[in-house]
């Protein structure tokens, strides 16, 4: 039979006994915690979050300007079981929304172009890093957030600054970069079928008029994409901001704070009341 | 009228409320959900119950247990308010959510710890009460096949009921976990019950058609049937009989299984082609690693120390959905289902290994046991404590699913118990307890 161990233990009447003695030092105790995580909740920064909903431009598409297969998603998703929906082009859009070299690509845009408001909220980036470039890489990994959903092929983003106006222009200012970088991929892509087309041509004198034909179909693919007009990005919503603060978060960041200091005070209480109780027995016995 | 019972029967009542309540009340809320009242969540409110009863253990026990237990409450509030700064973005709800699973298992063994050394030992009927869960599964699930009442594990596409269960993956690895005690049960005494029951719970598994409870139920029952086929000892006519009556009809049920399977091949698709690919290595969990892994790149190394909490649930749900169909809105809150992930992702390597350590502790605590007193017992908690350890890393569902953990928690419980009662025995008596149980694990 195993000893039993209330002698040792404590019942809940113990807990309360004590907190019956000490009324005072418990409302204190609490007060504080109330205190401390009221006062942690009111100096963390009051972000704003700008939204906006957009999906890949249906004529974009339909005239070739997005090829329906990636190369990049399928390599990414090279185990057994993945069978991702890798032939709509929102996917594309979306892994390399999600990327590295985007955000990087970001951060260095936002850094320059918007040093003022950087500088502005200089003490709260402190906690993203030691130096402005790292901040600001930290910062668009944490705020900038991208969203897909495969059955309307839209992409919702999100994006949060320090105060509602600012946001709103960087996040425009975060689709166009997209939307410009897109197009270079394109570009890129137009370029090289057009050099490939061109050395194959030159090797194959016989079927010079298909070739000719399929040179002005990407000539003219190439012109519609780098026209100054055109968008592979159509918007669904504009960028909107929310009116008031988005985070901190009140009630989980006030219960989160005095969940820890009544959890601490009770872990310290629980070790004193067994103390006690061990002595106790040692006198009792 | 006044009932007065006594410590003996005090231990069997409480400890029958602790452990057999759990599959009634997850079948019940089954059926309440089937026929749209999902809102009455009698199961939840059972497991909040014993929970609470656990949080006042932990702050009223002494040991090993509840100070560890306290450490760890500790440190994941230490965690979340790190995490919170300097944005403020904690989800502490979802957060408590998922740690109060993780300490389940630890609760239920603190509440069983508490009534055996309150109220008496009562092992045998613990046992009793983890077989239990798994012949009224499979009794559901065969119903469930017989009527066409319930649910679908994989909708159309592939074979697989699961009857009223929600989640088919914390029932299967659950009625695992049941299967190996079961199994012993079947060993060590051979009885028309004892078969019933254990063909009821590998009905229910076979119906289930996960990966999972299929390739473990047919270790479990091959690793079983090997040991009784060739170390349980046949004294009488009777035994030897039984021990031959019992290796026809297992050749039996394997050649029709195996020859009804390749008929039916279509019907089976699905699951034996994954089965065929994790046998050749292939993650079962490789999109959503992926996906995990993505979302802790974008982050820096503090991201590993502390975790991201619920920002990571919500980025890999993001990075998930870039790749897969999602037909659900733009939030989408994704558990990795590997728990080493999901510990990790959430709350940082350490407490990651912190929680781990304490399965792997009892793990080995199992281990130990069944070399200082090799019973079929012992071997039993052995097996279904290593299903549960490795369907946690390969497939999630352990450590946070209640239901499997419910189990556990008794399986640690009893672990501590015999090392409790080894320690307190003299080593003759330690010598003679080995032999005699020896001798009953293999001596009928």
């Amino acid at each position: 039979m195993l000893k039993s161990n209330q002698a040792n233990g404590l019942h809940l009447a113990d807990y309360w006994r004590w907190l019956r003695k000490h009324v005072l030092l418990t409302v204190i105790m609490l007060s504080i915690g109330v205190a401390l995580s009221w006062t942690y909740w009111q100096q963390l920064p009051r972000l704003y979050q700008a939204q906006a909903l957009l999906r890949i431009d249906p004529i974009a598409y339909n005239q070739g300007m997005v090829r329906k297969v990636d190369d990049l998603v399928l390599n990414q998703t090279g185990a057994a079981f993945a069978q991702p929906a890798t032939t709509r082009p929102e996917a594309r859009i979306a892994f390399y929304f999600s990327g590295a070299q985007f955000q990087a690509d970001v951060a260095q845009h936002l850094a320059t172009q918007f040093a003022p408001q950087w500088d502005a909220v200089d003490a709260a980036l402190q906690a993203y890093g030691t130096t402005r470039h790292q901040q600001i890489e930290q910062y668009v990994a944490r705020h900038l957030h991208t969203f897909r959903n495969a059955i309307d092929g839209g992409h919702g983003v999100q994006w949060y600054f320090y105060d509602p106006a600012t946001a709103q222009q960087q996040l425009e200012h975060i689709i166009q970069l997209l939307d410009d970088n897109l197009r270079q991929v394109a570009i890129n892509e137009l370029t090289s079928q057009l050099q490939a087309l061109a050395s194959s041509s030159a090797a194959d004198s016989k079927e010079s008029a298909i070739y000719a034909e399929i040179e002005s179909v990407l000539l003219s693919r190439l012109q519609i994409v780098q026209s100054p007009e055109f968008s592979i990005l159509h918007r669904l919503m504009p960028a909107e901001v929310s009116s008031s603060p988005r985070y901190p978060n009140r009630i989980p960041v006030l219960a989160v704070g005095l969940i820890t200091w009544c959890a601490l005070w009770f872990t310290i209480l629980n070790g004193y009341l067994l103390r006690h109780a061990v002595q106790r027995n040692e006198v009792m016995s | 009228m006044i009932i007065s019972l006594n410590r003996s029967q005090l231990a069997r009542l409480l400890t029958i409320a602790l452990i057999f309540p759990i599959i009634w009340l997850d079948s019940l809320y089954g059926i309440l959900s089937y026929v749209g009242l999902d809102v009455v969540r009698v199961s939840l409110a059972f497991r909040m119950l014993l929970l609470a009863l656990g949080l006042v253990l932990i702050y009223t026990q002494r040991g090993l247990l509840p100070s560890l237990l306290k450490s760890i409450i500790l440190l994941w509030l230490l965690l979340l308010l790190i995490q919170s700064y300097p944005v403020g973005d904690t989800g502490f709800f979802s957060d408590l959510n998922i740690f109060l699973r993780w300490i389940y298992p630890f609760v239920i063994t603190l509440l069983a710890l508490y009534i055996y050394r309150e109220y008496g030992v009562v092992e045998q009927l613990s046992e009793k009460g983890i077989a239990h869960f798994g012949w009224v599964f499979g009794a559901f699930m065969v119903f469930s096949f017989a009527s066409g009442i319930g649910l679908d594990s994989y909708g159309d596409h592939a074979f697989g009921i699961k009857s009223f269960y929600v989640g088919g993956n914390d029932v299967g690895l659950a009625a695992l976990i049941s299967l190996c005690v079961l199994a012993a049960f079947f060993y060590e005494q051979l009885s028309w019950s004892s078969a019933g029951k254990l063909l009821l719970c590998f009905s229910g598994l076979t119906l289930l058609g996960t990966k999972a409870g299929w390739i473990g139920a047919a270790i479990i029952l091959s690793v079983f049937f090997a040991l009784y086929l060739l170390f349980k000892r046949s004294v009488t006519l009777q035994q030897r009989v039984a021990k031959t009556i019992v290796a026809i009809m297992l050749s039996v049920v394997v050649v029709s299984v195996s020859s009804f399977v390749h008929k039916n091949y279509e019907l089976f698709e699905y699951q034996l082609t994954q089965i065929g690919q994790i046998m050749e290595g292939a993650n079962p969990r490789a999109l959503l690693v992926l996906a995990g892994e993505r979302e802790l790149q974008q982050h820096d190394k503090q991201a590993d120390l502390v975790g991201l909490g619920e920002r990571f649930y919500l980025g890999s749900g993001r990075e998930h959905y870039l790749i897969s169909n999602n037909s659900r809105v733009f939030d989408t809150y994704l558990i990795i289902e590997q728990d080493w992930y999901d510990l990790r992702g959430a709350f940082g390597v350490p407490f990651a290994l912190f929680m781990s350590a304490m399965h792997l502790f009892f793990w080995f605590a199992a281990i130990a046991l069944f070399f200082r007193q090799p019973t079929i017992r012992h071997f039993s908690f052995i097996l279904a404590l290593t299903i549960y350890l490795g369907h946690g890393y390969a497939a999630g569902h352990a450590f946070m699913g209640t239901q499997p953990s419910s189990l556990v928690g008794i399986i640690y419980a009893l672990i501590v118990v015999q090392w409790q009662r080894l320690r307190q025995a003299t080593p003759t008596a330690v010598q003679q307890t080995a032999s005699q149980q020896r001798s009953g694990a293999v001596g009928h």
